[in-house]
Order: structure tokens, then C-alpha cells, then sequence
């Protein structure tokens, strides 16, 4: 076969950074990574066993002692040396652990919202906030939904007045763009702040 | 799980040695070099193992459903499977020998992967999944990028990027943490590549 000649230089390998997609079941997180993804969402997954002994209700499905927690993901190549990757998070809050993985190397995260069903991102808002992971809301507008205003999504999600919440459509690649755009500027100024916040306790 | 698993080791040496040779035989690598594509679906080798490589190829989706795979051994007549005490046909980590961590190395999601040479005969002990990893990593890939090329969960993908890294025949670059990344204008590279998209 003929190779291409392999490359051994540590310096050519690029950067990879992360963006989650956090969110409610059917919330459109897999339609949101498609809208921008150079590649179609990839599907990997990790495998549950014994953490889910006790906690997952599994009526009906005793002989089951395996799930798989599916992760769909999509790439972005911004530069040679620049590869953003975005991860749609497992909906189920018993995930966590896969969620403090996909954290490492994280600058932030999009919570994707649906009016209709508000409450499904709470867990994903409380997980962000504990671990002072940057993030904005984004609210999904399915065509039946009823139209709330940011301030009225902003309340009932009882967020920082700081945090970003914006309306989007998944399906559009300039919408998702904006959001993404919109989450990389937060995350920047919250990291600004974190510094200057550093700064000025030191002596 | 793991009584399961050494019934499943247990039946991969099975008499016909075909199973076994799939994961031992230096003749597959070296197959792999000459041309052959490497795949990492079984059933582009051991014909006479059909009935287990049937399910093989559709285990991805269906190994976490134990009455499936029974059902679909029944369907084949594969007396061989259909023990009770073996489980689910085959486990993904039957392809790893049972290990469920990798011997060496950190891989995140979003390590990238490298590979610094091609496979070569003198590489003996490798499985076609460990092949195709080489050659899918000629340019930097992700962790999760190979998990989902090869079908298999990121547990296993792991385990191969181990034993490959134990033979330097990848390297692998861990995405730093993102408060060591900012200082070098990464947001605003970030921000000027997506909206140039």
C-alpha cells in the first residue's frame, strides 16, 4: 500500500477544543451539531454497567445489565491548527460522569432549551453553574411553540443576569453560528473576569 | 460481567481455531500491509465462522439487549451460543481479551491521534481493529472520531489505543485545560473561524 509519509512532528498536531450541547431529551441537540458539523454527527458511546445497579428504574427490563449512554458528535476545522469539536451531552441526568469527561478541554457550553418543556434543562444549568463552566441558553423555537421573550426564559430559569439566553432554530446554520459565536464571546469574558478577579487578590 | 466474559474468552477458543486466528495470525497484519483493506468487521475473514459474525456486525446495537442476542443465536442455529451461561453472544471487549482499561495513556474524547508509522509485518499480535486504527490515524483524528469509525464504544477504542501506544506506533496529544489555552488569542481564533464558516 502506499503510505503517505507519516508525520512525526509534535508541532503540526492541532488543537482540539470542545463545545457541549446540553439539554433536554429531543430538544434538537443532534439537529444543532448537524447544522454546523463538516461531518454528519458521529455516534459514540460509552458503556454503563454497575453505576446504573439501583438507580435506573428498569421495570420490565430485568435481564438488561448493560446501557449504553450515546454521545452524537460533529467537527469543525477552523484553522490547520484549531479543531472544534461539539458534543451533544447524554440527556439523562444519571450521566454525569460522562459529563465530567466531556468537560476536560470544554470552553463552554450551549443549553438547548424548548419552551415547552422548560424544565428538562434545569439539571444541565445547575451542572454548568456548579462547575463554573461557561455557558449561554438557547432557546430552540419549534414552530408550535408558544413565543417567550429572553427576559421571561431568563427569569423562569432564575440565571445570572450576565448569562446569554437567545433564540435560535437548530435547523439553520446562521442561527447556530450566532449562538456559538455568542457562547465563545461569554466564555471569553468570563475568563477575562476570572483573571482580572486573580489579579487583583494577589498580592 | 465478568464470569460472562470469561465464558465468552472460554468460547473464542472454540475448536476450529478460526476465532482465535483472527486475533493472533501475523498473516492478517501482514494481509493488511499488502493491501487488503484492513476492517474491522469479522466477517471479511473466517467464512466458517458466519453464523457468530452475523452477529457480530450488528452487535453495536444490539449487545446491551441480552434476549436479543440470544433470539438471533436461536435464529441461526448456533448451538455453540446458545449456552445460557455465555450471555450475549460476543462482548465488544471479547476484543480485547476482557481488559476494560488501556495498559498505557490518557485518551479523552478529543485526544487527538496520531500514528508515526504504518504497520508492518514485524508487528505481530495485533487485530485488524488495531490496523485500521493505524491507518485511520495518518492524519490527527479524535478519540471519538475512531470510537465512531469503527463502530465500537470509546471503553474499548481505549484499550486498542493502549496496546498501540505500548508499541509507539501512535502518539497522542491530551487537550490541555482551557484555562492554559486562552492566553494564546484562542477565543478570538475560535470566534474569527466560525464566522468565516
Amino acid at each position: 500500500m502506499d503510505y503517505r509519509p507519516y508525520d512525526q512532528t509534535p508541532g503540526t498536531v492541532p488543537t482540539a477544543i470542545k463545545i457541549l450541547v446540553a439539554g433536554g431529551f429531543g430538544v434538537g441537540k443532534t439537529t444543532l451539531v448537524g447544522s454546523v458539523s463538516e461531518i454528519r454527527p458521529l455516534r459514540t458511546e460509552e458503556t454503563l454497567t454497575e453505576a446504573s445497579v439501583g438507580i435506573d428504574d428498569l421495570g420490565g427490563v430485568e435481564a438488561k445489565t448493560t446501557t449504553t449512554v450515546v454521545m452524537d458528535f460533529g467537527r469543525i476545522t477552523l484553522t490547520d491548527t484549531l479543531l472544534l469539536y461539539l458534543f451533544g451531552t447524554p440527556g439523562q441526568d444519571r450521566f454525569w460522569f460522562v459529563w465530567d469527561e466531556l468537560s476536560t478541554g470544554a470552553i463552554g457550553a450551549i443549553v438547548l432549551a424548548d419552551t415547552r418543556r422548560l424544565a428538562d434543562c434545569f439539571a444541565s444549568v445547575d451542572y454548568f453553574e456548579q462547575r463554573s463552566m461557561p455557558f449561554i441558553v438557547a432557546v430552540n423555537c419549534f414552530d408550535k411553540a408558544q413565543r417567550y421573550r429572553t427576559d421571561e426564559i431568563r427569569a423562569a430559569l432564575e440565571l445570572d443576569p450576565d448569562i446569554p439566553v437567545l433564540l435560535c432554530d437548530a435547523r439553520h446554520r446562521e442561527s447556530v453560528k450566532t449562538v456559538l459565536v455568542s457562547l465563545v464571546e461569554h466564555a471569553m469574558r468570563t475568563v477575562g473576569r476570572r483573571r482580572t478577579a486573580v489579579a487583583t487578590t494577589r498580592p | 460481567m465478568t464470569s460472562s466474559m470469561a465464558s465468552s474468552m472460554a468460547s473464542l477458543d472454540d475448536p476450529s481455531g478460526a476465532r482465535a486466528s483472527r486475533w493472533r495470525d501475523p498473516a492478517v497484519v501482514a494481509g493488511a500491509e499488502t493491501g487488503v483493506a484492513p476492517d474491522c468487521r469479522p466477517d471479511a475473514r473466517a467464512g466458517d465462522n458466519r453464523d457468530i459474525d452475523t452477529n457480530m456486525d450488528t452487535n453495536m446495537d444490539t449487545y446491551v439487549d441480552t434476549e436479543m442476542d440470544t433470539e438471533m443465536a436461536g435464529d441461526n442455529g448456533s448451538a455453540l451460543w446458545l449456552d445460557a451461561d455465555a450471555g450475549p453472544v460476543v462482548r465488544p471487549y471479547a476484543m480485547t481479551g476482557g481488559r476494560t482499561a488501556p495498559t498505557t495513556g490518557d485518551f479523552n474524547l478529543i485526544s487527538l491521534v496520531t500514528a508515526t508509522r504504518p504497520v508492518s509485518s514485524a508487528d505481530v499480535g495485533l487485530a485488524p481493529e488495531h490496523v485500521t486504527i493505524v491507518e485511520l490515524s495518518r492524519r490527527p483524528i479524535s478519540v471519538a472520531e475512531i470510537s465512531a469509525h469503527l463502530d465500537l464504544p470509546v471503553g474499548i477504542v481505549r484499550v486498542l489505543l493502549g496496546d498501540l501506544l505500548d508499541r509507539a506506533l501512535i502518539m497522542t496529544n491530551n487537550p490541555e485545560p482551557v484555562a492554559n489555552l486562552t492566553g494564546d488569542g484562542l477565543f478570538e481564533a475560535v470566534i474569527n473561524g466560525l464566522q468565516a464558516l
